[in-house]
């Protein structure tokens, strides 16, 4: 009930950050963060270009949130930003990882992990490679339902799309993410 | 093998939302830039003035206008105290030693002429004219917003707060960039007031899904604890 009562107190930061007030900007920033980082990652696989991510949406989310109508809350208006500016680093970490691949077959990975934690980073690259198969849209409905485990009405919102069209993406997404990790030999 | 399921946990949890050192950095670099910013648009501005002024000053010179802008530019940065409507009145004495100090050389072998009579004193005095009263102002939505976020959250005051959040969505309106926000915490207010039919039927279109997923969940516990 609790949980339930607590009422949104970041639209009131959204309007001063919006005029330009540097504090609002920040408070933002230390409400919102966390959850912007974490999705920049999942999206572009590589932890310091989705932090490059990171710092852009917050310079630029004064000027973005001046279109905010509240199609949602405020935090999913913000990823829904880093959403529609990730291009050019979801291609550049596609790149990186080609250029690796092509060096290596072994993933990179950390030094002197625990099984459990090395293995599960493994994975998360291999699912990283594969989606470097897919065009954009697919790639972003693809993360913000199935990995962040929005409903494709919320993301549909996010987006300004319809949820018909969001659910197509992740179904087109799907497949072709099967196809390649049965091509790498990873995955069914 | 591993299906793709287990790689879309995987990567969910590799990335998991937690505090992390990235955080302050991230908050520093974002400090930096954005006073960078600010320095930025600062030079802008003192360049283009220093611009305008060479490029004034050069036509100046060689139209041979330079100490009639001179003057102005004196007149413009002349002391307060001055009245401001001196160019109303008769031309000052000062007008003309005014010139002179910018350029004597010039002047000094030249017999002095008396100012020529300032156009704008010749002018008759502009008819008061009376204008329609303007518009009212539309109201300002932000600032209803920013009372009533403030009734609600810093005042904590239920009554003043649902007060406040009805003006706002008067103002708003349906299209309004915080209507959805507004229309939940009104809701809150109401079921702080203990009035908890009202709250109830404005929490359902919430738990109904007619505003997509947004306190979706919230709204649906809350409308089954008022039952």
């Amino acid at each position: 009930m609790d949980d339930a009562v607590a009422s949104e107190r970041g639209p009131d930061a959204c309007v001063r950050a919006a005029r330009g007030e540097r504090d609002a900007l920040f408070e933002l920033y230390e409400a919102h963060h966390a959850h912007v980082r974490a999705f920049a990652r999942r999206l572009v696989g590589d932890e310091a270009l989705a932090e490059d991510l990171v710092h852009d949406v917050f310079l630029a989310l004064p000027k973005a949130l001046e279109s905010f109508r509240g199609e949602c809350s405020v935090r999913s208006y913000i990823v829904s930003v880093a959403a529609k500016r990730a291009q050019r680093w979801i291609r550049t970490a596609a790149r990186r990882r080609a250029m690796e691949s092509r060096f290596s077959r072994e993933p990179i990975s950390g030094p002197s992990l625990p099984d459990e934690s090395a293995q599960r980073r493994e994975m998360a690259e291999i699912l990283s490679r594969a989606l470097d198969t897919l065009p954009v849209d697919q790639r972003v409905a693809f993360v913000l339902c199935e990995v962040e485990e929005r409903t494709s009405t919320e993301v549909g919102a996010m987006l300004g799309e319809k949820a018909a069209t969001i659910r197509a993406r992740v179904k087109l997404a799907k497949t072709k993410l099967r196809e390649a990790l049965a091509k790498d030999g990873g995955a069914s | 093998m591993t299906d793709l399921d287990a790689l879309t946990r995987a990567l969910r949890e590799e990335h998991s939302v937690e505090a992390s050192s990235e955080g302050e950095l991230g908050r520093r670099r974002l400090e930096r830039a954005v006073g960078r910013g600010k320095r930025k648009r600062r030079l802008h501005l003192v360049a283009l003035l220093a611009a305008s002024f060479v490029g004034v000053t050069a036509w100046a010179g060689t139209t041979g206008r330079l100490p009639r802008v001179a003057a102005m530019i004196e007149a413009l940065v002349a002391s307060p105290e001055e009245p401001r409507d001196e160019r109303h009145a008769a031309a000052p004495p000062s007008a003309v030693p005014a010139i002179a100090s910018v350029a004597p050389t010039a002047i000094a072998s030249e017999p002095i002429e008396p100012p020529p009579p300032p156009v704008v004193s010749a002018a008759p005095a502009p008819k008061p004219t009376v204008r329609p009263a303007p518009p009212p102002p539309p109201p300002d939505v932000d600032a209803l917003y920013r009372e009533a976020h403030a009734a609600h959250f810093d005042r904590k005051d239920p009554a003043a707060a649902l007060a406040a959040w009805d003006r706002y969505l008067a103002a708003a309106g349906p299209s309004g960039r915080f209507t959805l926000e507004a229309r939940y915490n009104r809701a809150l207010a109401l079921l702080r007031l203990g009035r908890r039919d009202e709250a109830r039927a404005a929490l359902e279109p919430f738990a109904r899904g007619e505003y997509g997923g947004y306190r979706r969940d919230d709204a649906t516990r809350l409308v089954e604890s008022l039952r």
